[in-house]
């Protein structure tokens, strides 16, 4: 199943959620309105919209997530790799490369990754 | 609806003079801050919204008042632009467009007010909506948007950075801006808040919204809105040196580079940002003179744009009745708005009876009086009113004194005055004649109480239904070049009504206002010889002429007594104005002669039954409405009323008058005096004129007319009265023959 879209903002509140799950939407609320600002209603329709699309799920007052901090973030990598390198994973790594030195146990690291 | 439509179309018609205004100033100072320029639109807004302004005589504004707030009820609409070509060229078309039909159920111009009112109504809706719809919209895009720190906002469904919120404005940004721009972005977003620019845009587009009509205000809220962002820049970059310019420009760059900006008109966009890199990289610190400049620049803007114009219509207000003042005197206070195109004021204090004017008494405002206290007091004996004395106040000024007397036996048992209803602005033009407080007796039937503008309109059949009716009438004259101007002296140039025998072609005059011209009298006429030729003014034997401001103008005019015809001579008189070309002339023809005469300084007319030259009337000549008047101070026929008659000589009976009534069927007064037969009795303090014994001209050469003299306001005696009026002979004794 391929990850449903999460917008920059609904990560920020999926952070929240991942760090916290299981956790009652009220309380939710109220860490959303510290941490992020957002008002009650902002939040559940936030809740409303993320289960919509079946990134989380809101039983008995009760928030939980379906899609995993990772399942996220690679799917994010997907959509910049697309949208940014045009799908090309060695521009990608170049120009990450460009960017940072990276030390030995890093590139060791990542190689191993992409041998998987 | 339409009077707020037609008080924002003239807001909105003389702000656009601001807005033009701060438009070429913004031309000439385009090195000058652009919170300068952010005040002048300041300037501009508070035109718009602030119905009330102070009025200076350096304003620019052609008018305050373009359409006129009765425009709508008018018979024939004009507006006053304050431009004479705009007026010139509109106020035909109006007036083919909008003058009411006779017949037709409504006034055009009511009707057209009331649908473009509907329409303006609509637009305003309208563009309030959009307003509130763009953004709750907006609202509703970022209510996602998290936590930065402080009042700045992420939010992933925007694409540049902008403010929004009235009274908690939150700096909202796309997720992930370049650390290096941040700095940049926020610094000037930051400057919005500070300079609470998010108050100043919505009120830009709240006028906006309401003069959503006007062209050049859409230009300028564009202006606006550009010059705010250009002051944000300039505040922000006037702490940076070259480099930190060109990071900021970048900066700008990558914020537009992501996309267009909302249209909210309440929220800050990053807009025209080439013009604005541009403005970033050429900023220099203005330097002072050039600050100073335009501060000055800003100040005189404001001095000349924020106020109105002085009104240039003239105009009275009653500010103040006094009825409470006892049963016995009432008082109306006028507040004089008077010197634009009105100099001088003439006032007189009649008295009138069915119709006719019995006695008159003039009065001249002073030339920058303010005010105009105008005072019945009401004499009372036993318990009816046989009196009243009008008196006149200009502020600190001495008050004239009028009295009139009821006619003896007169049931006066009440009375009632009235003006103008108090706090309305009348208008007045030069020319033009106003009642300005009128006073009538209850003769025991009631009282029918006349307003100013009926016993003004009504002036032929005025009064006639009032028997003892009193009015206090106002000439509004044009305004003169000078306090020696307004009052021309009287030049009597020959005279020989009484003394025919001296009748002969007089020497050329020549005056001072008519440079180049000769005046030169033949025995049957008068010419005004020019360069270029000689025009006839008065044909036929003329017996007297004087050059005398009748016309009011503050030149003299010609007024010269001549006889006409061969049968029936009749003698009548013509007021030629030489100046304006017009000629004026009086007469009735086989019923009255009218004679002029100068007395005190002005021209008087006789008037004379043309059968037997009884003297019918006798009174100042005088001007309005384009013709002539006689001020006629006292008609009485001598046959009326005997006993009265009778009553009023024995005042005089002791200074050697004596007088009774012809045994013959006419019953005619006759009078004596000194031996003499005494053709007229005029008392100038009573504003009394006794009229003529029976059959005027037969009383033969040695008759007399004679004056009452007072001496410390009491009647002292009686004299012949200086009939010759040529200024050598004013102070001589008094000769009077007759042809």
């Amino acid at each position: 199943m391929e990850t449903p879209k999460i917008f920059e903002s609904e990560y920020r509140f999926c952070l929240i959620l991942w760090k916290h799950e299981p956790i009652n939407s009220t309380a939710l609320a109220r860490i959303c309105k510290e941490e992020l600002g957002w008002s009650r209603t902002t939040t559940f329709t936030v809740i409303r919209r993320l289960s919509d699309r079946g990134v989380v799920k809101n039983e008995n007052a009760t928030v939980t997530s379906r899609i995993s901090k990772e399942q996220a973030q690679v799917a994010q990598m997907d959509e910049m790799m697309e949208k940014t390198f045009e799908g090309s994973l060695p521009a990608f790594i170049a120009a990450f490369g460009k960017r940072q030195s990276l030390s030995e146990k890093e590139i060791a690291e990542i190689l191993r990754i992409l041998e998987k | 609806m339409e009077t707020l439509f037609l008080r924002a179309v003239n807001l909105g018609l003389t702000a656009g003079w601001i807005v033009l205004a701060v438009l070429l100033l913004r031309l000439v100072f385009q090195k000058a801050p652009r919170w300068v320029l952010c005040a002048l639109w300041g300037l501009a807004a508070l035109r718009l919204v602030c119905p009330f302004s102070f009025q200076s005589a350096l304003s620019l504004i052609p008018s305050a008042e373009p359409l006129p707030p009765d425009i709508v009820y008018t018979a024939s609409p004009e507006i006053q632009s304050g431009i004479g070509a705009v007026d010139r060229l509109v106020n035909p078309v109006l007036a083919d467009a909008l003058t009411p039909s006779p017949g037709s159920s409504a006034n055009p111009t009511q009707v057209w007010s009331f649908i473009l009112s509907r329409v303006w109504a609509a637009g305003v809706i309208v563009m309030l909506l959009y307003a509130l719809g763009s953004y709750l919209l907006l609202r509703r895009r970022v209510s996602t948007a998290t936590v930065l720190r402080g009042n700045i906002r992420e939010c992933d469904r925007v694409t540049s950075p902008f403010v929004l919120g009235i009274f908690r404005p939150k700096i909202f940004l796309p997720y992930n801006i370049p650390e290096a721009d941040l700095a940049f972005i926020l610094a000037h977003e930051q400057a919005h808040i500070r300079r609470k620019d998010h108050w100043w845009k919505p009120l830009g587009f709240l006028l906006l919204s309401v003069y959503w009509f006007h062209p050049l205000l859409w230009a300028a809220y564009a202006l606006f809105c550009r010059d705010i962002e250009a002051a944000c820049d300039e505040k922000v970059v006037g702490e940076l040196d070259d480099a930190g310019r060109r990071a900021y420009s970048m900066a700008l760059l990558r914020c537009s580079a992501r996309s267009r900006t909302a249209a909210c008109p309440l929220a800050f966009g990053e807009t025209g940002v080439k013009r604005r890199i541009q403005g970033v990289i050429r900023y220099k610190k203005p330097a002072l003179w050039i600050v100073l400049l335009a501060v000055l620049a800003a100040l005189a803007a404001a001095v000349c744009l924020l106020t109105d114009p002085l009104p240039r219509v003239d105009s009275f207000t009653l500010r103040e009745q006094d009825l409470s003042g006892g049963d016995d005197t009432s008082s109306y206070l006028y507040d004089l708005s008077l010197g634009r195109q009105i100099g001088s004021v003439r006032l007189w204090a009649e008295q009138w009876s069915n119709g006719v004017c019995t006695a008159s008494s003039p009065e001249t405002l002073p030339q920058d009086a303010a005010r105009l206290e105008i005072r019945f007091n009401l004499a009372r004996e036993g318990g009816r009113y046989t009196g009243v004395t009008v008196s006149f106040g200009a502020g600190t000024e001495s008050t004239a004194l009028t009295s009139f007397s009821l006619p003896e036996g007169a049931n006066a048992v009440g009375w009632a005055s009235s003006a103008y209803k108090r706090g309305e602005t009348v208008r007045v033009a030069p020319g033009e004649e106003k009642i300005l407080a009128s006073l009538v007796f209850d003769l025991g039937q009631g009282v029918r109480v006349f307003d100013p503008e009926t016993l003004l309109n009504e002036a032929e059949s005025r009064l006639k239904s009032a028997e003892a009716l009193i009015v206090v009438r106002a000439a509004f004259d044009e305004t003169l070049g000078s306090a020696a101007a307004a009052q021309p002296e009287i030049l009597a140039w020959f005279d020989f009504w009484d003394d025919p025998s001296g009748m002969e072609p007089g020497l050329p005059l020549e005056l001072p206002e008519f440079p180049g011209v000769t005046f030169r009298y033949t025995e049957k006429e008068i010419v005004a010889e020019t360069d270029s030729g000689a025009v006839s003014m008065v044909r036929g034997p003329i017996w007297n002429a004087f050059f005398y401001d009748a016309t009011g103008d503050g030149v003299r005019d010609l007024c010269a007594t001549y006889t006409f015809g061969s049968g029936i001579i009749d003698a009548r008189f013509v007021v030629y104005d030489y100046k304006n070309g017009a000629s004026y002339e009086m007469a009735d023809r086989g019923n009255f002669d009218f004679i002029l005469r100068a007395r005190d300084g002005a021209v008087y007319v006789e008037k004379r039954a043309y059968s037997d030259g009884t003297l019918a009337a006798f009174g100042r000549l005088a001007f309005s409405d384009g013709a002539l008047r006689v001020d006629f101070e006292e008609t009485q026929a001598p046959d009326e009323d005997p006993e009265k008659t009778r009553e009023t000589l024995s005042a005089y009976a002791p200074f050697g008058l004596t007088y009774h009534f012809e045994e013959d069927e006419d019953g005619g007064l006759r009078m004596d005096w000194n031996g003499k037969p005494v053709r007229s009795l005029y008392d100038a303090e009573k504003g009394v004129l006794i009229a003529n014994s029976v059959r005027g001209l037969s009383l033969g050469p040695d008759a007399a007319d004679l004056e009452a003299v007072y001496e410390n306001g009491r009647l002292a005696g009686l004299r012949e009265a200086q009939s010759s009026s040529l200024p050598e002979t004013l102070d001589a004794e008094p000769a009077t023959s007759v042809p």
